[in-house]
């Protein structure tokens, strides 16, 4: 059979926005990992929490996908903002609540109180929302455009002959919101003294605070940082698939969580890197094989996540970049 | 003295020359940029009471660490008994043993900084030192027969009398976390004689001591060399400890062996004093001998009680 | 420094003194052990007096309190977290079902003995597969940093269960494996015999109680032994435990194997007591449950681990349905309409994760702290050297 390019492109694309996704929420897993060594298990419920927050903006707002462009995109914004800060809020609130107080505990403490955390948020989130999937309003027109693939290069065309790349004005979406939270967040991290602060922490948490650096403050930072991109990604999450559910964040967070161990876990690139891989595996699994081999969907993507989870930690606990000297941030 | 601890007499206690119980040929290890250790070869004689000295972040403990094994040489090899322990690729095929196979061939070991089992009583952690020469599995717990049974009765006193031996027979029951830091020290001991090893390697077992206990507890290292056939290396930092009671010294300083011989020898080496005393070597030379007049004193007044 | 001991007891009699002491410890606690399995035992007889009906509950709790005496030995004796042991409960069921279901895959290929199409038979070779999965899923991961091995444990927790939906022509995927076998009644004297159906609930009962009675056996034995001691000490310091003899990875694969080996006694029990097994009763909250059971209880105390697991069990499956009527009630009266419709059995996750973060918090130990597992949790201790654990990080790498 003939290789299907243009399906192919298009569940290249559903990856990639999807992978921006699960960046967002592999960066919060891999702040705090850089910093405190904690697997923050609740990290997903929190991202949940922001796709709640969000439904609920713009269900209060009562805007459609009838009302003026310029009005939808005001409110998304609002929405954006307020999930930001309120999955920050969050995360920061379950750090002073539930983890602070084990930081000299055995590693083990920390990480069960957070299996606990989750576990109370996944209960708020069915209080919230209920246990059913619930939809939002659809805010972005399912429009698109489609591109002739690299029909000009006399040898590509053979292959590509007639295939084409589907772009919709959704995958905008996610590239207009991720990229500029990438770009902010390297700026943070690379460019200010709160960042480089954190850095310094991470690499050594006791010459940092020698060298006069408040490491409870740093730790917040991250809880900040690591909670309002959940939120953003929350947002996203909740206008891409235009529903929610209590339990997403379970499958979302393991996911982004295998993303920032595939990245090397504490490396903020090979989070990015990692979430897009993730991303992009799970929408072939979820659509594309089925093409080739039979009896395959998206029944068996969460077995081929968790396969790559347990291969990563267990053959290659530093990540596919790495040295296990991999700098941490 | 314990009567089932058999004693060997005529041990030579001077550097004598006899077939070595331990070897390392040109040990490194790197931590990164740092070169922690820098080919270091040492040979430990048989039956013999052997030091390395060196000061703070010499290598000493890493060299010990790679011995026992924790630690896996960047380059060399080190034998004991005729056996490759580890061997980096450099000197030919590689291999690593671990830990406690390291400790089942006969090399026991304490640690700088105490690493007791803190929740466990002084008898239970002289019985994990033993694990390696008991036998029973999970079947055979869960049965309880005849053969478990008995195994457990003869380690418990064998404990006892480790416990004994290293003065701490009243302490058995006390969890060990609550016990002093010269008790912790002894436990420490009979919790690594528990698997009657061949080769001791005790790691600045006297730090924090006062001069009267570090000279009790040095005197004591020579007696159990004798009583239990053994051969000792010792790690110190404080160059006096060793002095009295080592037949052979290797210094180390920044990671490479800058000297080594009888204790006389070493003390007039002009290296070594510069590496551990800088500019003001003569000086603190005199400090130091007469350090080493006190430590003396102390030690008469221990036996004399 | 010498030892001169001439007049006081001889080292073996205060060996033996000391052990005897123990011993009694050992024998009064065995007494309350009986005590209390006797009158659980006599429980059928009033629930049926007074109609309570409650069998079908505890049944199905009691293979819970078995699980969690098996992840006891995972996460309190040897200190791993495992956050996916549910996937050895699903071995342990599924093992059940192909073995002795008459729709099973391997007994419609014929490729099941006859013999081993009998409940007995069948759960012990469940056992037998649960402890060799242990060692398969173990060997491999056991040597990763606890922290890393939780996620793995959950990683198969989750694999092994979806795969049990998804293989449907092995599996018949989510609509299950019925018809899974009973016990053989066993006859008495005269026309007297114990049957196993749904109609003999105490039955069920007993048997159940006397596997827990077995496993609880077992385990303090483990514990009390020179594998339990070995654990012990990997828990408090693996780098010294390994220095001092004992194989870092032997030590805890058999703590892996025995745990799961416990879970395939509890999942072939369940399996042929509920019939039938599909793959939606194991869920990754099934292994929270249990992990709430033995650290509510006190990691390393099984008696501890016990009373947790009857707690938790018990409002899971009793309490909270019971005592969302009297809470609804007093809704009415207040008028408060969302408390008198309110039911408590959706707060169950809301409840087992304040426990869990509570207990982290405030009783590490649990309820019933088991001393040095208590002590080893505690945030405020500084015997503990986290820190020097992780610096010698090259010896726990290997096998
Ligand atoms: N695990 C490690 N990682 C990095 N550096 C180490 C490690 N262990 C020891 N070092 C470094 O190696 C050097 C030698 O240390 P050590 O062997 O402990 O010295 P000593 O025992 O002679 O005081 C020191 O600079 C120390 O910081
Ligand atoms: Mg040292």
């Amino acid at each position: 059979m003939d290789f299907n390019w243009t399906l192919f492109f298009q569940f290249l694309v559903i990856g990639l926005a999807t992978g921006s996704l699960v960046a967002l929420v592999a960066l919060g897993y891999t702040l705090v990992y850089g910093i405190i060594e904690l697997i923050n298990f609740a990290h997903g419920e929190v991202f949940m929490m922001g796709a709640f927050f969000a439904a609920t903006v713009i269900t209060l707002t009562g805007v459609t996908g009838d009302d003026s462009a310029g009005l939808i995109v005001a409110i998304m914004l609002l929405a954006l903002a307020g999930a930001m800060i309120f999955s920050a809020l969050l995360n920061r609130g379950i750090d002073w609540v539930a983890y602070k107080r084990l930081r000299n505990a055995p590693r083990l403490a920390p990480l069960i109180a957070a299996i606990g955390v989750s576990f109370i948020l996944q209960n708020l989130g069915i209080y919230w929302k209920g246990s059913n999937p619930f939809t939002a309003p659809s805010l972005i027109p399912f429009d698109w455009r489609t591109y002739n693939v690299l029909q000009e290069w006399p040898i590509l065309r053979d292959w590509f002959e007639g295939s084409t790349l589907r772009i919709t004005l959704m995958d905008l979406f996610v590239i207009a919101v991720t990229l500029p939270l990438l770009v902010g967040l390297s700026w943070f991290v690379y460019r200010t003294r709160l960042g480089t602060a954190m850095r310094a922490t991470a690499q050594d948490r006791e010459a940092a605070a020698l060298m006069g650096i408040d490491i409870n403050r740093t730790i917040g930072i991250a809880f900040w940082l690591g909670g309002s991109l959940a939120g953003a990604a929350g947002l996203v999450a909740l206008l891409y698939n235009n529903s929610a559910r209590f339990n997403m964040g379970f499958q979302y967070g393991l996911y982004a969580f295998t993303a920032a161990v595939l990245g090397g876990i504490g490396n903020l690139a090979g989070a990015v890197v990692g979430g897009v891989l993730i991303g992009v595996i799970w929408a072939m699994s979820d659509g594309f094989l089925g093409l080739y081999i039979e009896g395959w969907g998206s029944q068996w993507t969460n077995t081929v996540i968790f396969s790559i989870l347990v291969l990563v930690l267990v053959f290659r606990p530093s990540g596919i970049f790495g040295s296990p000297t991999t700098e941490k941030v | 003295m314990a009567a089932q601890v058999t004693s060997v007499p005529g041990q030579p206690t001077t550097g004598a020359r006899v077939e070595p119980i331990l070897e390392t040929r040109s040990v490194s290890r790197r931590f990164g940029g740092l070169v922690a250790v820098d080919q270091v070869s040492i040979v430990i004689p048989r039956g013999s009471i052997s030091s390395v000295i060196g000061p703070n972040g010499a290598g000493k403990t890493t060299l010990f660490n790679m011995i026992a094994g924790i630690y896996r040489p960047s380059a060399g090899e080190i034998r004991f008994d005729g056996d490759v322990l580890s061997r980096a690729s450099d000197m030919g095929r590689a291999r690593y043993r671990r830990p406690d196979q390291i400790m089942e061939a006969g090399i026991a070991r304490t640690f700088q900084n105490i690493r007791l089992f803190a929740n466990m009583t002084a008898l239970e952690n002289v019985q994990v030192g033993m694990h390696s020469r008991m036998k029973a599995g999970a079947v055979g717990a869960m049965l309880r027969t005849a053969a478990v049974r008995r195994e457990e009765a003869d380690s418990r006193i064998r404990a006892i009398e480790l416990l004994d031996y290293v003065g701490l027979g009243r302490h058995a029951e006390s969890t060990a976390k609550n016990m002093s830091y010269g008790d912790q020290r002894r436990l420490e001991i009979a919790r690594a004689l528990a698997s009657e090893p061949r080769l001791l390697l005790l790691d600045e077992p006297t730090a924090g001591m006062n001069p009267q206990e570090t000279a009790g507890m040095t005197r004591f290292f020579d007696q159990m060399r004798q009583d239990l056939n053994l051969t000792v290396l010792l790690i110190e930092h404080d160059m006096k400890v060793v002095m009295g009671i080592s037949d052979h010294v290797s210094v180390l300083d920044h990671g490479q062996k800058i000297a080594e011989g009888t204790p006389d020898e070493v003390r007039a080496n002009e290296q070594v004093i510069e590496a551990y005393l800088g500019k003001d070597a003569e000086q603190t030379a005199a400090a130091l001998a007469s350090r080493q007049q006190q430590v003396d004193d102390g030690a008469t007044e221990v036996t004399n009680s | 420094m010498a030892v001169s001991a001439s007049a006081a007891p001889s080292v073996a009699d205060r060996a033996d003194r000391w052990f005897k002491r123990r011993q009694q410890e050992d024998q009064q606690r065995l007494r309350w052990v009986v005590i209390g399995a006797v009158i659980v035992a006599l429980y059928p007889f009033l629930d049926s007096a007074l109609d309570l009906g409650l069998l079908g509950s505890l049944i199905p709790m009691f293979v819970f309190v078995i699980l969690a005496m098996g992840l006891n030995i995972v996460v309190g004796y040897a200190g791993l977290l495992d956050i996916g042991y549910v996937a050895f409960f699903v071995i342990g069921a599924y093992g059940m079902a192909f073995l002795t279901s008459p729709n099973s895959y391997f007994v419609l290929k014929g490729w099941v003995p006859d013999f081993l199409q009998h409940f007995w038979p069948a759960m012990l070779l469940s056992w037998v597969v649960a402890a060799i999965s242990g060692v398969i899923i173990g060997a491999p991961t056991l040597r990763l940093r606890g922290d890393y091995l939780a996620i793995v444990t959950l990683g198969f927790g989750e694999i092994v269960p979806d795969f049990f939906t998804n293989a449907e022509g092995l599996t018949r995927g989510p609509r299950g494996i019925g018809q899974i076998a009973a016990p053989a009644t066993i006859p008495l004297w005269g026309d007297n015999e114990i049957k196993f159906s749904t109609q003999n609930q105490a039955n069920w009962f007993w048997l159940i109680l006397v596997v827990g009675l077995v496993s609880l056996f077992m385990i303090t034995r483990l514990y009390d032994s020179r594998l339990g001691r070995a654990w012990q000490s990997v828990r408090e310091d693996e780098i010294a435990a390994s220095s001092m003899g004992v194989n870092l990875v032997k030590t805890k694969l058999w703590a892996f194997a025995l745990g799961a080996s416990f879970s395939g006694f509890a999942g072939s029990i369940y399996a042929g007591y509920v019939g039938v097994v599909y793959p939606d009763q194991f869920q990754f909250s099934v292994s929270v449950i249990i992990l709430c059971m033995v650290i509510l209880g006190g990691l390393g105390n099984v008696y501890g681990v016990i009373v947790g697991a009857i707690i938790i069990g018990s409002f899971d499956r009793i309490l909270a349905e019971k005592l969302s009527t009297p809470l609804n009630w007093i809704g009415e009266q207040i008028g408060w309409e969302a408390m008198a419709e309110h039911s408590l059995t959706s707060d169950r996750f809301l409840i087992f994760g304040l426990a869990l973060v509570l207990l982290m918090l405030l009783r590490p130990g649990g309820l019933f702290p088991q001393r040095a597992r208590a002590a080893e949790m505690d945030p405020h201790d500084p015997d503990i050297t986290m820190q020097e654990r992780e610096e010698l990080a090259d010896v726990s790498g290997r096998v």
